[in-house]
């Protein structure tokens, strides 16, 4: 059986807005930019079609438009197709009711068309994290095991500021045990990656039902109450991988690409694919100095870069200094300006001269199209 | 109907690029960290509005067919128009080679006429350049011109090189003459022509009835319009052009675009050059890395010294490796210790550690012996062995048993 009669991917764009607001005030989680030229999305949608998943549904409940501009039509991913391809659901969120948050609000709204499915398998995935999980893999092992439901764990140490919710699984030889959401302690445990598989017939049955009773948290009414009555697989994930659970976290994992290892974690796997920007390559003009940084193509630099990850576009003039920055596409640092520790969102002019510090815990954030 | 209609003619050998195009037709050479040569007149098509493009191919074409795929980067899968490559095909009366720039437009003329158009744009895919087509046919039009070419003023010591086109005060072409030794104008023409259709098919059924023709535009279609008092206009074209048929020209058009002075610029939002990209992640410039005056592409890895120099994508460039006033085509790896001067390597190389690849020009005693060195597609240079200036290896450079 191909892989696509096997299993339908659903991806839910708007889980952990809250992680970063700054970020997602204007955008889902799912468009955040990422590692110099990415979205988060990309790493979910390049490894469904590395794994052969090529009917993907994309469920956002708000802020959707760069999202959709940047998915376009699916064809970057080889995902524009007649049979399958990616479908982006418009919220679901009716006039005059409350939208149910969470992903059982996403599950209800395209129910029929999971029920339509020709699939044995769904795998659904957020995209709080970035990683190279092999999904056939995931769905091999799901389909071996026998499992009614499978969750993608990594052994993580999660951090007490994080804003986003975790699943935190007891999995003895493969079987998951218990599940605590939110439960954080100081200790490395098995934090799931907000990743399942789930038999079709099995998930369709649960939409039905959690509509029925009203509950509106997959995590909490599907998984958590089904310990004990449902059989429960873990996958034990031990690859690359970087949780964005707040505004510090996404700026360390970005920086943390700054490094040979990080890189070949990451994209040696499978090939991510992204928007096609047509950029030209990156500019070392002379008396430009660049040291440990990471830069997607157009970039035209001309001053001191140090320890950044700059992306797609990034223009940064004479005598500027950028340190230890994530500057995303299309930001300028004008001459003699300096950075330091600092997230610019994209478009972001930092006039000639001006001085802008954060500290390496403490970064300072600067929203889209201000100018500094 | 389309209102004009572009003919690329993309079957040139490129023979002067040597090993560079061992496999593949010139139009499909790299250039300029992420391009390929047909790149540019293409995104001129796109970005002057013709989005119907005929691509002639014939020599080595797999590269290219492959490379241009339905067109979909240049915006050319169109449901009507778009990109079609046109290789010479078997005809119910024999089949025939391209015999020459006209022939292989005559061939198709079917193709043309399909698209019924009223102006039909023929380019090469030789040049580095970027125009607006628009402006070229808006003056075609209010010349009420049969054709009209475009020209450059060259320096005049160079005008015996090109074909020289001598205008009237109103731009009117009164005499062509290709490659002449005493030219009598700088104004060459750059091998772009807009015709009206109903006079080039006129003329090229003409002129495939010449057994004595050599079906060449410069040599036999223009001539004959012109001695047929045809109206043919020159097009003054001012900005970046550049012959890239050479090693020598190829280096330095790509030196070109690391030049401040030289007004040709590929980060213009305005003028994209588009081009089928490989999915690459960002680029690396690690701790130990020195980068300056360079392009450097997505995928690259860079742990030594870059200077005056152009990394095409997923380049590998190792901790204490120089890389200097060279040009490194895409997938290359360049070990440790290895140094490249002057030189241009092909896509896919390896280069072993401590390998030596090209000279400065003042390391060379006689000048005349100094030269480019190029390494071809696919090749490795074992460690520590050294290839000297103008060299061009077309095989793996060995260990000397």
């Amino acid at each position: 059986m191909a892989v696509k009669d096997k299993a339908l991917g659903i991806i839910f764009p708007n889980m952990h807005d809250e992680a970063i607001p700054e970020l997602t005030r204007i955008r889902t989680m799912a468009s955040v930019p990422f590692g110099g030229r990415y979205r988060m999305i990309d790493f979910t949608l390049s490894g469904f079609v590395a794994a052969g998943i090529d009917d993907i549904c994309v469920v956002p409940r708000t802020s959707y438009v760069s999202l959709m501009d940047h998915v376009g039509s699916g064809k970057e991913w080889d995902l524009a197709r007649k049979n399958g391809g990616l479908k982006i659901f418009p919220p679901y969120g009716e006039a005059g009711t409350k939208a149910k948050y969470g992903k059982q609000g996403a599950l209800e709204a395209i129910v029929e068309y999971i029920e339509d499915a020709a699939c044995k398998y769904v795998v659904l995935a957020d995209c709080g994290i970035v990683s190279a999980i092999d999904y056939a893999d995931v769905l091999e092992k799901h389909e071996e095991s026998g499992a009614d439901i499978t969750v993608v764990y990594k052994k993580e140490l999660l951090d007490k500021t994080a804003k986003t919710d975790n699943v935190v699984l007891d999995v003895r030889n493969g079987k998951v045990c218990e599940i605590l959401i939110n439960d954080v302690t100081d200790k490395v445990r098995n934090c799931g990656m907000w990743v399942y598989v789930i038999n079709k017939d099995l998930l369709v049955k649960t939409i039905h039902e959690c509509e029925a009773k009203g509950l509106s948290e997959f995590e909490r009414d599907v998984l958590q109450a089904g310990v004990g009555t449902l059989e429960i697989r873990g996958y034990e994930y031990t690859g690359y991988s970087r949780r964005i659970t707040n505004l510090k976290s996404f700026y360390e994992a970005n920086l943390d690409l700054i490094n040979k290892e990080s890189l070949a974690g990451l994209f040696k796997e499978y090939p991510i694919y992204t928007k096609v920007r047509d950029d030209a390559p990156v500019r070392y003009t002379i008396g430009s100095k660049v040291t440990n940084t990471v830069a997607g193509d157009g970039c035209f630099i001309e001053g001191n870069v140090e320890g950044s990850v700059l992306f797609r576009g990034v223009k940064v003039g004479k005598g500027a200094t950028v340190k230890n920055c994530v500057l995303m596409q299309d930001t300028v640092i004008e001459d003699g300006a300096v950075v330091e520790n600092v997230i610019c969102d994209k478009k972001v002019v930092v006039t000639a001269g001006q001085k802008l510090m954060g500290t390496s815990t403490h970064p300072v954030y600067v929203e889209k199209n201000a100018k500094v | 109907m389309k209102e004009c209609v572009a003919m690329l003619l993309a079957g040139g050998q490129g023979s002067r690029l040597y090993a560079l195009t061992q496999s593949m037709a010139k139009p499909a050479v790299y250039f300029g960290g992420k391009y390929r040569i047909i790149d540019f007149p293409l995104s001129n098509c796109v970005n002057s509005g013709i989005d119907t493009v005929g691509v002639l191919t014939q020599y080595q074409p797999l590269e290219l067919n492959e490379y241009l795929g339905n067109g979909q980067p240049w915006d050319l899968d169109r449901l009507y128009g778009g990109v079609h490559v046109l290789p010479p095909y078997q005809k119910a009366t024999g089949s025939d080679w391209y015999k020459g720039t006209a022939n292989a437009i005559y061939q198709n003329i079917k193709f043309i006429e399909r698209y019924d158009p009223e102006y039909v744009l023929i380019l090469s895919g030789d040049h580095i350049y970027k125009m607006d087509y628009a402006k070229m046919l808006q003056q075609h039009k209010e010349k009420e011109a049969d054709i009209t070419i475009a020209v450059l003023d060259v320096p005049k010591e160079e005008a015996s090189r090109f074909g020289i086109m001598t205008c009237d005060e109103e731009g009117r072409i009164v005499k062509f003459a290709e490659k002449p030794k005493n030219p009598d104008s700088t104004l060459a023409s750059m091998g772009i022509y807009i015709f009206t259709w109903e006079k080039l098919k006129k003329y090229l059924i003409e002129d495939e009835n010449n057994p004595e023709s050599e079906n060449d535009f410069g040599k036999n279609i223009i001539t004959s319009m012109l001695a047929d008092k045809q109206r043919l206009y020159a097009y003054n074209f001012e900005g970046y052009w550049k012959d890239v048929g050479t090693i020598d020209s190829l280096w330095e058009s790509n030196m070109d675009l690391l030049d401040p002075n030289v007004p040709f610029d590929v980060w213009d939002k305005e003028w994209k050059i588009y081009s089928r990209t490989l999915n690459s992640p960002p680029q690396y410039i690690s701790d130990k890395a020195v980068v300056e005056n360079s392009m450097i592409s997505e995928g690259c890895e860079v742990e030594g010294t870059i200077d005056f120099s152009v990394l095409f994508q997923n380049v590998v460039v190792e901790e204490g490796a120089i890389v200097k006033d060279s040009i490194i085509m895409p997938n290359t790896v360049i070990k440790k210790g290895a140094c490249i001067e002057y030189a241009i390597i092909g896509e896919g190389c390896t280069i072993e550690e401590g390998a030596h690849i090209g000279e400065r020009p003042e390391a060379v005693e006689d000048s005349a012996n100094w030269g480019i060195a190029v390494i071809g597609n696919n090749l490795s240079v074992c460690k520590g062995a050294k290839v000297g200036a103008k060299a061009m290896i077309y095989n793996d450079v060995k260990e000397e048993k």
